[in-house]
């Protein structure tokens, strides 16, 4: 998993791991975009180690959604006129909050990336996503 | 066996059961051979078999009708004895299952549609939608409770009236002016969009349908939302919005192509939107605007250095096709003078460079600083390839939008627009994204905005900067001479202030373009503007 054989570059993909268990195995590039992501797997830090990232605050409906975007997003990076990834009405709340985790955010084109201090937003949106899975019960079954 | 293709294993409870296998065999009408008894189940369309339960020659006396079968033999229960099956006895037959007794009851779904006895053309409140799914936040009603308008006010009533008439009668002038209107429902203009004249019908003159030319009238009342039904009107060509309470002109506003004379004076507009500027350039429809007075926003220093102008207007927006003019053209368009550095914010609203826009409701004159053409200040923590270099408008359409933009999207389609930012009300959310919501919705319902720099549709802007432009009424003259044209141009400004258009980009790059290098001293010299006088 660290490691793809013979040299010492990291693992052309990552892990992530929703709150619910379920994996998602992303291509590290596709992955990048998110600033969230790219903090973690940054320096010396257990996920930058694995390239196995923990989300305790997403479901894995969410975190899916967001994989998907991930590779819609690299997929369609240098095209004109893309079409709208579609996402059903009943997420989309909980995507605003995970595209706000995650730092998908408008100001980020796929041609710009920034060096931000991801850590604190981390954090704060860690305490959000707690309090949006706690207060409702989401009618979700998966598998 | 070994030729014929091997089929999934059967059901148990019959398939398997010998008796079906010989059952079958025996009313087979080609024998192909006893071991291929799937060969019914390889045809497309369901079989269809019928089966003389009885045989008995007393069955027939009467006339007697045969049981047909339709689908898949192994789909089908063996019913009764049969002469065939007899020698096997009812006995060693598995039971048959009752079918479930259909229920008398209502079915939700009937696909019968039953129409309201109330005229629904002028009730906006009707909804031809389907409601989508419900939010799942919403596990506690919402904070809001939208209030359905059901009834029209004493004055919609009033102006559905004159419309009406004049519908009916087709006179283009629609005068709604001095009728106290707080608001006018969508429905009640609706109608206009298919206001065609009468066609004058006299002798030696050839019958023609011409283009109507409608002009709307709705000075002196109290709109504070611009009645987005009048967008939809295509051959408006007058349009007065005196003295209301409007705070924004929606950008879609560039849609009206025949617009000839717009009168936004007495409002409490701060700006106006930069796609106005459609209508506002040399060979446009645009030939009579008023805009004074209002709260506008005005520049703080009245000398500038317009050094790069010229630059920024060109290397920024995607090249505007400038209208052919014939022989003569008088109209309105406006000179670049100054802008306003530009505000970064993210999707959330959360604003990221020093200069912001005050905020909504002050009701003084805001004075907006201004930065020069060849300065572009950038947040700190935004180090990218295109802030320094400048915005392209190619590279910048490029690439899917962001997440956040692709679920607001997604978000606008839920039928509770009004609660939406509601739900999001929650302790642990970050509090400003009900705000970003609220201002989707709010951009959603003017007719949607378009990025200024890479024209791609948006929710979510996150630079805005505003332009300080002279209005002024243009008349240009083509005077052929020698076979060379030469257009004269006269200008007049038509009034003393700079008027504020905002630009609002998508991304961080969408941003104005920076001149090279700031001018020399003489060329500042040479360009300053001198203080309007």
């Amino acid at each position: 998993m660290l490691t793809n054989g013979h040299d010492n570059s990291p693992s052309k993909y990552i892990t992530l791991v929703s709150s619910d268990g379920f994996e998602f195995v992303v291509l590290r590039e596709a992955a990048m975009i998110s600033p969230t992501i790219k903090g973690m797997l940054r320096g010396q830090f257990a996920e930058a180690i694995t390239g196995r990232c923990q989300f305790p605050e997403v479901s894995g409906v969410i975190l899916e959604k967001v994989v998907e975007y991930f590779h819609f997003w690299y997929k369609n990076r240098d095209k004109e006129d893309v079409p709208d990834m579609d996402i059903p009405v009943e997420l989309c709340l909980e995507l605003l909050v995970a595209a706000d985790y995650f730092g998908l955010d408008s100001k980020l084109l796929p041609t710009t990336f920034y060096k931000t201090t991801q850590e604190s937003v981390v954090l704060t949106f860690s305490l959000a996503f707690f309090a949006l899975q706690n207060k409702h019960e989401i009618p979700y079954s998966m598998g | 066996m070994a030729d014929e293709p091997s089929l999934p294993t059967l059901p148990p409870p019959l398939a398997t059961s010998s008796a079906v296998m010989s059952f079958l065999g025996d009313r087979r009408k080609r024998a192909r051979g006893m071991n291929t008894p799937s060969s019914l189940s390889t045809s497309s369309d369901p079989a269809v078999f019928s089966s003389d339960d009885d045989p008995a020659l007393d069955n027939y006396v009467y006339g007697r009708r045969k049981k047909r079968y339709v689908g898949t033999w192994y789909d089908q229960h063996p019913a009764s004895s049969d002469s065939a099956d007899s020698a096997m006895g009812d006995d060693m037959r598995p039971p048959l299952p009752k079918p479930p007794k259909r229920q008398f009851r209502r079915q939700l779904d009937s696909g019968v549609y039953l129409g309201l006895e109330v005229s629904t053309d002028t009730d906006e409140s009707f909804d031809l939608e389907p409601r989508a799914a419900k939010l799942p936040l919403s596990a506690k009603p919402p904070l809001l409770q939208s209030v359905a308008r059901t009834r029209l006010s004493l004055e919609e009533v009033e102006a559905q009236r004159i419309i009406q008439s004049c519908v009916d009668t087709g006179k283009e002038e629609v005068d709604l002016s001095d009728l106290r209107l707080q608001s006018i429902a969508n429905g009640i203009l609706e109608p206009l969009s298919e206001l065609t004249p009468i066609p004058t019908i006299a002798k030696d003159v050839a019958f023609e349908q011409k283009d109507p030319s409608i002009k709307l009238f709705l000075g002196n009342n109290s709109l504070r939302q611009f009645p987005l039904a009048i967008l939809g009107i295509e051959y408006l060509t007058v349009l007065s919005l005196r003295a209301n309470c409007l705070t924004e002109i929606p950008p879609a506003i560039a849609l009206l192509k025949n617009l000839q004379t717009l009168n936004v004076a007495q409002n409490s507009l701060r700006f106006l939107p930069a796609e106005l500027l459609d209508l506002m350039k040399k060979g446009g429809p645009l030939c009579s605007f008023q805009f004074h007075p209002n709260p506008f926003y005005q520049p703080q220093e009245l000398s500038y250095c317009r050094w790069g102008a010229a630059d920024y207007e060109e290397r920024t927006f995607s090249p505007n096709s400038e209208v052919e003019v014939e022989s003569i053209w008088t109209g309105i368009t406006t000179t670049l003078q100054a802008r306003t550095p530009v505000q970064f914010s993210d999707s959330a609203r959360r604003i990221c460079s020093d200069f912001c826009f005050p905020p909504e409701n002050t009701p003084v004159r805001e004075q907006l600083v201004q930065e020069d053409f060849w300065e572009v200040a950038v947040p700190k923590d935004a180090a990218s390839r295109s802030l320094t270099q400048g915005p392209d408008p190619v590279m910048s359409r490029r690439g899917p939008p962001s997440l956040f933009e692709v679920a607001l999207r997604a978000a606008m389609r839920a039928p509770e627009l009004d609660e939406l930012s509601s739900l999001l009300v929650d302790e642990g959310i970050p509090p400003h994204l009900p705000a970003a919501v609220d201002r989707a919705v709010q951009i959603h319902r003017m007719g949607g905005q378009t990025c200024c720099v890479c024209q791609r549709r948006m929710l979510s802007p996150v630079t805005e900067w505003i332009e300080f432009r002279e209005v002024q009424r243009t008349s240009v003259k083509l005077i052929e001479r020698g076979g060379t044209r030469t257009e004269v141009e006269q200008s007049t400004r038509m009034a003393a202030n700079w008027v504020p258009f905002v630009r609002r980009g998508c991304s961080w790059n969408c941003i104005p373009y920076k001149a090279r290098e700031p001018p020399s001293s003489e060329e500042r010299t040479r360009l300053l503007v001198m203080p309007v006088s």
